[in-house]
């Protein structure tokens, strides 16, 4: 896998709900402000890709920068249920 | 003898048989050669081409650009395979094709091929078989596309494209040479850049594929085939006569 050659490599650490995800490989990005980008369409990817069972489900993406910092946090709450 | 059409005849003979005649014909074609680098442009949307263009080395890959700057990759073509075959008949171009690697291709007059399918009626099938095949491959991305999960869709793609090497012996043992980008991925998959990462991560820890520097390695075709519902029918690739 190769990476794109210019911008900053950003770390994304993934909470689906049961499983927490240490990214050790990092994206490289061209802007900082496609972390939020990135983090935002993440997250419902997320969701479809376990199929959350239960009523509850939180997804979190929590970004590091190179320097090992979080930078950005992002939430995404999934509450389910019968209404009758 | 052109041997650039080598890797056409060896496309062509994954469906059925050629005959010596045949093979001469298509050595016969009059054609061009050009390098191209990594996205450089093969034919640009609303061209009206009067040459085919053949891949020779290399990957190309057909995309259409959004307004907002975002792009799709519709399809990646492999040694072998005609680029626009259908300008032929079409005439004019509805997509882009670019160089998605650095790229050797050959330009075939149209004329040339014209005459070439007045004259062969097998061969101008076995073209036809060729342009069905990548509507089949463009069915397969579309329900990739539209209803598997992220990881069995990259785990088709990678099934496909290690199946469709193989069938021109491009394939290096259980490896490929790939060198994709995580944003080109994305590109293909539909999906975003991390989620991409994310995905071939998966992939990995569950012991079906390595990815380093530009070499896809399959560790066990058969789980990951399983994983993606990879059935290579579609593909074609076997020779029966057309």
């Amino acid at each position: 896998m190769t990476q794109a050659n210019t911008g900053t490599r950003f770390f994304f650490d993934v909470f689906d709900g049961s499983r927490f995800d240490h990214d050790e490989i990092g994206t490289v990005l061209a802007s900082r402000d496609e972390v939020r980008v990135q983090s935002t369409t993440l997250l419902p990817a997320l969701a479809s890709d376990v199929l959350p069972d239960g009523n509850h489900r939180t997804f979190v993406v929590r970004v590091r920068d190179e320097s090992g910092r979080y930078i950005f946090e992002a939430t995404m709450v999934m509450s389910t249920g019968f209404l009758d | 003898m052109a041997e650039e059409v080598n890797p056409l005849i060896r496309a062509l003979e994954q469906y059925d048989v050629l005959s010596d005649e045949e093979r001469d014909a298509l050595r016969a074609l009059p054609l061009r050669t050009r390098l191209l680098q990594k996205n450089e442009e093969i034919i640009r949307e609303g061209d009206r081409p009067t040459h085919s263009c053949l891949l020779v080395a290399g990957f190309a890959a057909r995309t259409q650009n959004l307004e907002d700057g975002k792009r799709q990759i519709t399809n990646l073509h492999a040694p072998g395979d005609f680029v626009d075959l259908h300008s032929l008949l079409l005439k004019r171009m509805d997509h882009n094709v670019i160089a998605f690697s650095d790229c050797e291709v050959a330009f075939i007059p149209h004329g040339a091929l014209r005459e070439l399918i007045d004259r062969h009626n097998h061969l101008s099938r076995l073209l036809w078989v060729t342009t069905l095949v990548d509507a089949a491959i463009d069915r397969a991305w579309i329900t990739c596309l539209g209803r598997r999960p992220a990881i069995d869709h990259l785990a088709h793609f990678i099934c496909e494209l290690f199946t469709r090497l193989k069938g021109r012996g491009l394939n290096d043992g259980n490896s490929i040479l790939f060198g994709a980008t995580q944003v080109e991925l994305g590109d293909i998959l539909g999906m975003s850049t991390v989620h991409v990462n994310r995905t071939i991560q998966d992939l990995r820890k569950l012991g079906l594929i390595d990815w380093e520097a530009g070499r896809v390695t399959i560790r066990d075709f058969d789980r990951l085939a399983d994983r993606a519902g990879f059935d290579p029918a579609y593909l074609n690739q076997w020779v029966e006569p057309r």
